[in-house]
């Protein structure tokens, strides 16, 4: 008990400090995506039964997670705020914001921790749901709340999709990868040749995309084969010389010239006069610095309704879907196990009516939280000032990811990943082709690559070679190994934490000191030159390549498997440890 | 039999003679342009002994920094990636030193040679240190380790020593001539040793030691003074390693370790003293570079540690005199390749040339061992 | 002077040694027989430091080894003529014994133990600059057990000194075991080769799986039926 109390007073302690940097509306959305994850951590400490006696069990440490939220937020409204020269959040929106986060945390907190009390099933069941709709309302509220996190997750998951192709490399396959930025920066950079008005090719976005990938699927090839016969450290370093190659490549093509060598100047070199033969003469393939600007943007045409494209109409063909992603799951669950429960029952319900909302001229005005929800849904071309569009198609593509890469996993072709994994030669005499095997595993990772790599580019609308260098490479490592190695969920989670981290909450913490130092602590300090020490080094965006390289050092340390392993790497990586004690 | 060695060696034939063949054909891209190279040759061969010269003393300090990754893989068998930032810590500290003690605006050659040796003696204990302290804090528990996890903290190190490189760079408080632009940039380590020479008037104050008429070839004393040093590291070294007891311990603990441990060499020990080696030789290869090329750069470490690897590499790794020729060829590539080719493609042809060692002879060119590394 | 007593050791999970008890008395040479996988290598290891025992004792002259680590063994006259000979291809001869005498005590008497390892194996002396790899398989055993003698140590552990070896070869270095023992060093022989162990040893141990089946002297052990089956060969 009382160690569940510890766990709900450090998430409280935690998020409240991070409504500090954030202020505002931060700590409804805060306080409910905390409730979520102490319940989810608090479940499985309690035994696989009887979910109300969790539920009132895991209360206490929502209540104490939601009270000490609360205290730092009311303490952030009336004394940080000063201390940092803004003004306080209007009193009744706090109110507001602050009741919303204390009864998000105590509610979720319940709920979720209530769900491990549920067969497993079911369990895994509800769990989809809940994070569907928290999915897919989290922009919505965003843009109500205005916190603008939305632009940054999508950043985020830019470089999920990135961790979860390395993953294939390095997590399945067991080659460590140092330069797969490179195979991002093809993605991205075939984008832009083929849709930006450069180079007078203007393809839409929808094929372009798949040529990308297809593109870096064959990169993957050629530049893993030549690593073939390489293991370990060279393995490693083979690759982060390619990582480094790609990008100074597309830095320096804008002059090309290829001559045929042999007519050009070695038979001359013997006086047989031949006509040199000259392939391609001064081309700027890529603008170099400069970048590839502007990228072509996808259109959203979608399907005829019978109404005009607004806000309620995208609203309807969002809750379509869904109704109708549920009647398929849900009938083939039932075929599956020939089960008729409760649950089902509810389900189909709810499918129905989300089926008829589509037909039912609902009013959606009447609540200004929605009001503000209109204003936010146009219709048609994605644009970066509207990120909710933008939002949805990298879900759709993260959906798409996953369910390629769980297929891959638990086919003949992930398997056989895994033996070479564990022993390339014993694999090999079992009858796998370590050749095929490796280059198909370069080849998949790097089809992700190009899916990041062109949505990155007509994202951006502009890409420029220094985004790709051997940083990202390890920074896309670094998703992986705090993730975990070989493991779908810990990618994702470490991908948003990771990111989230680094593109979210060290700006955030920046502006913050910024500001407590300007109004607060530089006016207290005499010395100039401690001023002027203070104040240059207090800018945490100094120190992300420390968080980076921290990351690595302390999992490598600490938990190699990292945070959500795979059950197998775990035992790989542990045996060594048994060993050592033996 | 024959037949077979026949094939294998048609095989490696075809696929150099392949691989050839795409170099000339996309080389010129990268500004391989042949014939356009020998024709500047032959226009103004002075300026090839020019690259030459900067290729040899570049090299030289290439060299003293990959003695570091050679001697830590032959006896762990591990490319400590953080070393070549601990080689731009060591620019980093000599040019602090030389700041704070006030050297750098002295006039007085006897205060500037003092603060020199100052420098040189802090820098280089102060690398050694922290290579060893990286060894203690990040590699030795992953010893026993599948490989790849210590490969992976030592890229985590080398972030952290960049970032440790690029914080100290904004300490304008500190290092006054660091200068308002912030850490990134490039900062200037001013040329002490024509500083010294006009302290002096020694050689009429100039420190160029020869120079062409029209001054597209100068031999000068920063030129020789570097390779001069270097070569007496390296001398230095080898006599260690092949004379001393603790060199040949660490050459016993790198050929058999297990064989060492029961002949009572304490392995720790000799790691530690390894490490606290190349540390050292980085710490003076970085006040070397810094008289020399008279900048200081947080990233510096990355390219110099590029360099430095492909030329242990290309020596033959875990070998001494391999790193040190290695040096002086990698030193000279670069120098061409900044010269003739063109300096944005520098670095890719460092990669390249490591690729290609890789693939065709991973032994390097003075290296002993066969077969792949597992 | 050496006796390890209910020793476990584990590979990971593996049980490796299931409760190991030798003695090893001054001026002996005790032999442990066993076919291959039975625990002999592990046993030296063990004792050597290379491997810390999960449980039981192991005494060197009244000192406990088995927290020890390897070098300080080696520093209290634990020496090892190691499986595989392990020794260092790129050193020479010369630097390859200099080394043996890495860990000992007294100094001074490196001259005299040197020429001893030279007397007992001339063909080292012959080729004292070459490197240790280029030697053959013989003369590295010789190189590996001069190199432990180096050590001057108190006891001698030798392993499998006759791996791979010509028959021949084989009679000289047991030969040369018996010398080394004349000469007052205690040994501890772990060997494959049941027939040569016995005929030179004072005393053997039979292990099997890791445990010790048999203890007795070593002539008793050759004329033993069970033994005589399953490692002499004799049927």
């Amino acid at each position: 008990m009382i160690k569940n109390i510890r766990t709900g007073l450090s998430f409280g302690i935690v998020a409240g400090l991070m409504t500090f940097l954030f202020g505002g509306w931060s700590v409804a959305v805060l306080g409910t995506l905390m409730g979520v994850g102490l319940g989810l951590g608090l479940g499985g400490r309690f035994p696989r039964k009887d979910p109300l006696k969790i539920a009132a069990a895991a209360f206490p440490s929502g209540l104490v997670a939601a009270v000490v939220l609360i205290l730092l937020s009311l303490y952030q409204n009336s004394n940080v705020m000063d201390a940092i020269g803004k003004k306080p959040f209007a009193e009744d929106l706090a109110l507001k914001a602050n009741l919303l986060g204390f009864f998000g945390t105590v509610i979720f907190t319940s709920l979720l921790a209530a769900l491990h009390g549920l067969p497993e099933k079911q369990e895994r069941f509800y769990k989809m749901i809940l994070l569907a709709i928290l999915v897919v309302a989290f922009p919505f509220v965003d843009q109500a709340t205005s916190l603008r996190w939305t632009a940054q997750i999508i950043f985020a998951l830019i470089f999920v999709i990135l961790g979860l192709g390395l993953n294939i490399v390095v997590g399945y396959a067991g080659l460590l990868d140092l330069g797969y930025a490179a195979f991002f920066a093809i993605g991205a950079y075939t984008t832009g040749i083929l849709s930006s008005p450069v180079h007078s090719i203007e393809l839409n976005f929808w094929l372009v995309i798949w040529i990308a990938a297809a593109m870096a699927a064959i990169w993957g090839l050629f530049l893993g084969a030549p690593t073939l016969p390489l293991r370990g450290d060279y393995l490693a370093i083979v690759t982060l010389g390619f990582g480094e190659i790609v990008p100074v490549l597309f830095k320096n093509l804008i002059d090309v010239t290829i001559k045929e060598p042999l007519t050009c100047w070695i038979l001359p070199l013997f006086r047989i006069q031949t006509k040199c033969i000259i392939l391609v003469e001064h081309e700027d393939l890529t603008l170099g610095e400069k970048g590839i600007s502007p990228i072509g943007r996808p259109s959203l045409p979608l399907l005829e309704l019978g109404e005009p494209m607004g806000s309620a109409y995208l609203i309807k063909l969002a809750l379509m879907g869904l109704a109708l992603a549920l009647v398929v799951f849900l009938l083939v669950r039932s075929i599956r196990s020939g089960n008729k429960s409760i649950s089902s029952l509810i389900g189909y319900g709810v499918a129905l009516v989300g089926i008829l909302l589509v037909f039912i001229p609902i009013p959606l005005t009447g609540v200004k939280f929605i009001d503000s929800l209109l204003g936010v849904l146009q219709p048609g071309e994605f644009e970066s000032s509207r990120p909710v569009t933008w939002y949805f198609l990298i879900i759709g593509l993260i959906l798409l990811s996953i369910f390629i890469i769980s297929r891959l996993r638990d086919s003949r072709l992930g398997r056989a990943w895994m033996a070479i994994r564990e022993d390339e030669l014993a694999a090999a005499q079992m009858g796998i082709d370590p050749v095929k095997t490796k280059l198909a595993a370069f080849a998949m990772g790097a089809t992700f690559s190009g899916f990041a790599g062109a949505f990155y580019a007509a994202y951006i609308r502009g890409i420029f070679p220094s985004v790709f260098d051997f940083s990202a490479s390890i920074i896309i490592l670094c998703v992986v190994i705090l993730g975990g190695i070989g493991n779908i969920n810990g990618v994702i989670v470490g991908g948003l934490v990771l990111m989230m981290a680094d593109r979210l909450f060290l700006p955030a913490l920046k502006d913050f000191l910024s500001l407590l130092l300007t109004h607060t602590v530089l006016p207290s300090i005499n010395d100039p030159v401690v001023q002027m020490a203070v104040k240059d080094n207090a800018n945490p965006i100094l120190y992300r390549f420390l968080l980076f390289g921290l990351t690595l050092v302390i999992m490598m340390a600490v938990r190699p498997e990292g945070l959500i392993p795979n059950a197998q790497v775990r035992a790989e990586l542990h045996a060594a440890d048994e060993e050592k004690k033996g | 039999m024959e037949s077979i060695k026949k094939k294998i060696n048609l095989r490696r034939l075809g696929t150099l003679a392949i691989t050839l063949y795409i170099v000339f054909l996309i080389g010129p891209i990268a500004g391989l342009d042949v014939p356009a190279i020998a024709a500047a040759i032959k226009a103004n061969p002075l300026q090839l002994v020019q690259f030459l010269i900067i290729g040899i003393s570049n090299g030289a300090i290439i060299a003293i920094i990959a003695l570091g990754y050679t001697m830590v893989y032959g006896i762990i068998e591990l490319i400590n990636f953080a070393h070549g930032d601990v080689y731009m810590i060591g620019v980093f500290t000599s040019l602090t030193v030389l700041s704070v003690t006030g050297t750098l605006d002295s006039k007085d050659p006897v205060k500037i040679i003092l603060g020199l040796i100052l420098a040189l003696v802090i820098a280089v204990a102060f690398c050694a240190a922290l290579n060893a302290s990286i060894e203690r804090l990040a590699y030795r528990r992953l010893r026993n380790a599948p490989r790849l996890a210590p490969l992976i903290s030592a890229i985590g190190m080398s972030f952290i020593v960049e970032n440790v490189g690029l914080m100290w760079a904004a300490q304008a408080w500190l290092v006054p001539s660091f200068g308002t632009t912030g850490g990134a940039s490039q900062k200037v380590f001013p040329d002490m040793i024509g500083a010294l020479f006009k302290a002096t008037g020694f050689n009429g104050g100039d420190v160029n030691l020869f120079a062409s008429t029209d001054i597209a070839l100068r031999l000068t004393a920063k030129d020789v003074l570097v390779i001069v040093l270097a070569v007496a590291l390296m001398i230095g070294l080898y006599l260690f390693v092949q004379r001393t007891t603790l060199g040949k311990a660490m050459r016993a603990t790198a050929q058999n370790r297990d064989a060492a441990k029961m002949l009572g060499i304490n392995i720790d020990w000799v790691i530690t003293a390894t490490f606290l080696i190349g540390g050292g030789l980085a710490g003076a290869a970085g006040l070397m570079a810094g008289l020399y090329n008279n900048t200081a750069w947080w990233f510096m470490g990355f390219r110099a540690g590029l360099q430095s690897f492909t030329a242990a590499v290309l020596g033959g790794i875990g070998n001494i005199t391999g790193a040190m020729l290695g040096g002086f060829l990698i030193g000279l590539l670069a120098s061409f390749s900044d010269g003739y080719l063109n300096a944005r493609w520098t670095n890719a042809w460092v990669f390249a040339t490591l690729v290609l060692i890789l693939l065709f002879r991973p032994t390097g060119l003075l290296g002993e061992q066969t077969g792949q590394k597992a | 002077m050496l006796e390890l007593k209910d020793v476990h050791t584990y590979y990971g999970n593996i049980h490796a040694l299931k409760g190991i008890s030798i003695t090893v008395n001054d001026g002996e040479i005790v032999t442990l027989i066993g076919s291959n996988g039975a625990g002999k290598s592990t046993t030296l290891r063990t004792i050597q430091g290379l491997i810390r025992p999960r449980s039981g004792s192991i005494v060197l002259d009244g000192i406990a080894l088995d927290k020890v680590a390897p070098h300080k063994v080696a520093e209290l006259g634990v020496a090892q003529s190691p499986e595989g000979r392990m020794i260092f291809p790129r050193m020479t001869v010369l630097e390859n014994l200099e080394m043996g005498a890495y860990a000992r005590k007294e100094k001074s008497g490196f001259q005299q133990d040197l020429d001893r390892v030279f007397s007992l194996f001339p063909r080292l002396k012959e080729r004292i600059t070459q490197k240790g790899g280029t030697l053959s398989g013989g003369e590295q055993q010789m190189l590996a057990m001069g190199r432990a003698l180096m050590a001057h140590p108190k006891i001698l552990l030798l392993d499998e000194p006759s791996m791979g070896l010509a028959p021949i070869l084989v009679e000289l270095i047991f030969d040369t075991i018996v010398a080394i023992n004349k000469e007052g060093t205690t040994i501890l022989l772990v060997e494959q080769n049941a027939l040569m162990a016995l005929s030179i040893a004072n005393r053997g141990y039979v292990i099997q799986t890791g445990e010790i089946i048999m203890s007795d002297s070593a002539a008793s052990l050759k004329s033993n039926e069970m033994v005589q089956k399953a490692y002499l060969g004799i049927e």
